[in-house]
């Protein structure tokens, strides 16, 4: 099935809606990094876990896709520490990349609570890392 | 919050805290890092390490804006049972406003959702009281505050 199969068995109200319960400001934007892990808090949230657990998976989406961890990644390249936006297009790229293939790795296996969460998004970046030369 | 509950927590803070950092998580290093915050037998320790550590993860695992939705929806023990202790705490960090200043502006000029401008609005309020604040908040003038 392709997603435009997905995409015509959802409800009409909700096909532009991913952030759900008509929480978009706009039902027409353009995915930016900001959204995709906004997207992935959610799901964090939904599967029992909390802030916390959202912190942790963003340091293993970055270690997982960049090699290094955040505190590293920000000394390094100059950015400004929690500004995505400031940090070098290439990076940003793999870092959503990352929390999407995180997200989607959730949603298939079903991860519920903290440990599963942080697992399947170790699980889900493994792939993704893949696509990237370094 | 019990004993046990705020051991776990300070446990689970300080293993996000070293996923952001790099730290190494053994088991060896857990009991001399706590150590820090006081006598282990206190429970006053554990409350003190809880906030720091909290504050830790907070500013290593965060992106500016999800800092302001951390304090106005907290969902953590910590984060709910001691949110002003946290704050307090985490504007003892030298860089500390100047995040907090850059996720607000996110909140309010590119809100994702319809919330990020009301917890914008309210954090701003709330932190508008703090003496070191107000110069860099300045700065920020959202609109609806002018």
């Amino acid at each position: 099935m392709g997603w435009l199969d997905r995409w015509k068995e959802q409800p009409k109200d909700t096909q532009l809606d991913l952030l759900g319960e008509d929480q978009a400001l706009v039902q027409q934007q353009r995915l930016t990094g900001a959204i995709s892990n906004k997207l992935l808090a959610k799901e964090v949230k939904q599967r029992g876990g909390t802030k916390k657990t959202h912190a942790a998976i963003n340091a293993i989406v970055t270690q997982e896709m960049l090699g290094c961890d955040t505190e590293q990644l920000y000394e390094t390249t100059g950015g400004r520490p929690g500004h995505r936006d400031t940090l070098p297009l290439e990076a940003q790229e793999a870092l959503q990349v990352g929390d999407v293939a995180a997200r989607h790795e959730m949603v298939s296996s079903d991860a519920q609570g903290d440990l599963q969460l942080k697992a399947a998004a170790r699980r889900g970046c493994k792939p993704a890392r893949k696509l990237f030369p370094w | 919050m019990k004993m046990q509950e705020l051991k776990d927590e300070v446990r689970s803070s300080w293993e996000t805290l070293n996923l952001t950092d790099g730290t190494p998580s053994a088991e060896c290093l857990f009991k001399p890092a706590i150590r820090k915050f006081g006598d282990l037998r206190r429970k006053s320790t554990w409350i003190k390490a809880a906030i720091a550590l909290e504050v830790g993860w907070i500013l290593g695992g965060l992106e500016n804006r999800d800092i302001i939705h951390y304090f106005c929806d907290p969902d953590t023990p910590v984060g709910r049972e001691y949110n002003q202790e946290v704050l307090d705490e985490l504007l003892t960090h030298k860089d500390a406003l100047e995040r907090i200043k850059s996720g607000l502006e996110h909140l309010y000029e590119e809100p994702i959702e319809a919330e990020d401008t009301v917890y914008a609005l309210t954090f701003l309020k709330r932190i508008s009281g703090y003496q070191d604040a107000t110069e860099v908040l300045q700065a920020i003038a959202l609109p609806s505050v002018a």
